[in-house]
């Protein structure tokens, strides 16, 4: 079974990721490719900023009145013939799934790609029951096969290279040494097909549900995701209570973000729109549908406006691909079914904030996620507010008392800043002692630590204050 | 309490929300694509985006797609041919040139149609804007012949291409068919270095036949 690395040890992690040159060549050569599309496809869509918008005002008013919409999403699903399940938690999602695969899976399911059964740890569940849960998107394939966790979101291998892919593939299914990506796409589909005719549960996620209709869609670019919904028996599928959009109309809006953000075309190869299982004895499709809507953490979410726009996010993988911190060190460093930004928001608030402390604080603040982010989730300002969470503590969370060195810095430091004279006077000789003995001081510690891993800039000769006043003489 | 109570229970409590409390109209929807595009407009654009993402698009406007379609298949020398019910293919089949061909029965068994050579359907409706065919699985059975075999010929009367994806989202209206399957060029995986590979669980080759 595939484990994340502990997320506590963020830092270690880290600094672990850094030392595989092979991995960061991967992701910086994958950070160049999604930037590239992604500007094409912008590039042939100048009306961007009024879809963000209009996405985002949908969010908001479906998030501020979830009970309604959930409620209305079951009574029309239920109306479609689908049996709408609901699950407070991990723990509730697996047993719905479990119980629905002992009925059902004659001891095989077929899986697609989804974010959501990852969180729950699903397939750890299957396969202690003995029933074999084989994912069919390519990536995440790839991933179990290595017995590993996903290490992005759309692109679950993307650390990998050819050549490794290639000596797995052959280790594993028997492919020659050596094959291209061509051959190994070839071989993946001829082995997975043999599980597509067997499979008597398929399982996948959700991209959004539509109340008014009681329908599911699901975007891809493979066809698994069709076979998987289309072939078994009895297809379930397990969402977030955060995927619901009001109407049918409102798709037309996500259709439009959620490709370009993420692999930048224009609409992703295949969208399965899904209403209930089928309707006459004789025609296609899966006789029982089933849909599991998953709690576990989100509603918590709802109370605080700064905290529910994480609920809007959609899952394109945008703010990944910008971002410098996962850019270098990857998305299992993070330790959590979640990386990059948006993990590093909603990890801390799905599982117990102490659990995942260390994540809110791994990122620069430098903004590139929130300009990307298709529905705008200011996720900057979400990691001040669960940096000072963790910091100060919240009711039934007690505060994570910084370093004491770190707290005496800081109350010295807000004392100065109070009292314009002192101030002058500590830059004064912080400039002195700079020019003097600058290089000597950030060899010493504490600055040769927080050194390790930044630049101590040079303090200017002369302050701004200094500057200002002689300018507004002459 | 079940989970249902929980759930909703707490989504509650946090929106500060009473049950069965009302709701205002949602942000009304706007136009989001364009509405401009005339008949032959719609088909030369929907041409432009389909051989953008990898599909073909052959002309049969005079013969209902029978050379096309002849060509396509006699090339390949399949020894089975997926098709779907609509009255357009069978009609195609029906013809002398195309009798002949070693085709499966529209209600084909799954273990025949995984075995397939390539799938003749038609489809319901099309995208200008992004190159899209809909298939509406409960006018049609096509959702495993469209899927399964590794060559899809489609068959699509030029009247049914829409402008804009909003345009058939209206169209669709309620009730929702069980299943509604939105195509944009062949199968395709990028999960290999992101490297461009077409033809993965779903068809490597699109051929859209206007009738
Ligand atoms: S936070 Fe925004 S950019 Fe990141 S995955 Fe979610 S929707 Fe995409």
């Amino acid at each position: 079974m595939p484990r994340h690395l502990p997320m506590q040890e963020f830092a270690a992690n880290a600094a672990r990721a850094l030392q595989d040159t092979q991995q960061r060549q991967a992701l910086r050569a994958a950070a160049a490719t999604f930037a590239a599309r992604r500007q094409a496809a912008l590039q042939q869509a100048p009306d961007w900023q009024r879809w963000r918008e209009q996405a985002r005002a949908v969010k908001d008013h479906t998030l501020q009145h979830l009970d309604h919409y959930l409620e209305s999403f079951e009574r029309n699903a239920t109306a479609r013939g689908a049996r709408v399940h609901w699950a407070a938690d991990a723990g509730e999602a697996v047993r719905l799934v479990l119980e629905l695969a002992r009925a059902h899976a004659g001891g095989l399911c077929v899986k697609a790609k989804s974010m959501t059964t990852e969180e729950v740890r699903l397939n750890d569940t299957l396969e202690r029951a003995g029933i074999e849960a084989v994912e069919t998107d390519l990536g995440e394939w790839i991933q179990q096969l290595a017995g590993e966790t996903p290490f992005h979101i759309l692109v679950p291998a993307i650390h990998k290279s050819r050549g490794q892919i290639a000596e797995l593939f052959a280790q594993k299914i028997g492919t020659p040494p050596g094959a291209d990506p061509p051959a190994l796409t070839a071989a993946a589909r001829a082995t997975l097909r043999a599980k597509f005719a067997r499979a008597g549960l398929g399982i996948s996620g959700a991209n959004l549900l539509v109340a008014e209709t009681g329908s599911l869609l699901l975007l891809e670019n493979e066809g698994n995701i069709r076979l998987v919904t289309s072939v078994p028996k009895v297809h379930v599928a397990l969402a977030g209570i955060e995927k619901l959009v009001p109407r049918l109309a409102d798709l037309d809006v996500f259709l439009r973000l959620l490709p370009r953000s993420g692999t930048g075309q224009a609409l992703s190869t295949y969208q399965s729109l899904l209403t209930g299982p089928k309707s006459r004895p004789g025609d296609e499709g899966p006789e029982e549908l089933h849909v599991v809507l998953l709690d576990n953490g989100r509603s918590r979410m709802l109370a605080h406006e700064v905290t529910r726009p994480s609920l809007a996010c959609i899952r394109c993988g945008a703010c990944l691909n910008v971002c410098p911190v996962y850019q270098q060190v990857g998305g299992h460093a993070y330790g959590s079914v979640y990386p990059g930004p948006i993990g590093a928001v909603v990890t801390p608030q799905l599982l117990p904030l102490a659990d995942a402390a260390a994540l809110p604080f791994a990122s620069s603040l430098c903004g590139a996620c929130r300009d990307v982010c298709p529905v705008r989730i200011d996720i900057p300002r979400l990691l001040l507010h669960l940096r000072a969470e963790v910091r100060e503590g919240t009711p039934g969370v007690p505060a994570a008392k910084p370093a004491r060195l770190e707290r005496i810095a800081m109350r010295v430091g807000a004392f100065v800043m109070a009292r314009p004279r002192l101030y002058r006077f500590a830059t004064g000789c912080a400039r002195l002692l700079d020019r003097l003995a600058g290089p000597l001081l950030h060899r010493l510690p504490p600055l040769s630590r927080w050194r390790a891993g930044r630049e101590v800039p040079q303090l200017a000769r002369k302050d701004f204050r200094t500057r200002w006043a002689q300018r507004r003489r002459s | 309490m079940s989970a249902r109570e929980t759930i909703l229970g707490a989504v509650r409590g946090h929106l500060g929300r009473n049950a069965g409390a009302g709701v205002g109209p949602p942000p009304p929807v706007p136009l989001l694509g364009r509405v401009d595009l005339d008949g032959p407009a719609k088909l030369l654009q929907f041409g432009e985006r389909l051989a953008a993402v990898g599909g073909t698009l052959h002309l049969g406007l005079a013969d209902g797609g029978l050379a096309a379609v002849r060509e396509l298949l006699h090339r390949r020398a399949p020894a089975a041919v997926a098709r779907s019910d609509a009255p357009l293919v069978a009609a195609l089949c029906a013809h002398a040139d195309l009798c002949r061909l070693p085709w499966l029965s529209p209600t084909a068994t799954k273990q025949e149609l995984f075995a397939a050579d390539a799938g003749v359907t038609a489809a319901q409706w099309a995208i200008a804007e992004t190159g899209t065919l809909v298939l509406v699985h409960d006018d049609e059975r096509h959702r495993l012949a469209s899927l399964l075999p590794p060559v899809h010929l489609c068959l699509l009367p030029a009247a049914r291409i829409l402008a804009d994806q909003g345009e058939l989202l209206r169209t669709l209206g309620a009730p929702l068919p069980p299943a509604v399957t939105f195509v944009t060029g062949p199968s395709r995986t990028a999960d290999i270095e992101l490297q461009l590979v077409v033809g993965v669980h779903g068809p490597k080759e699109l051929h859209v036949v206007v009738v």
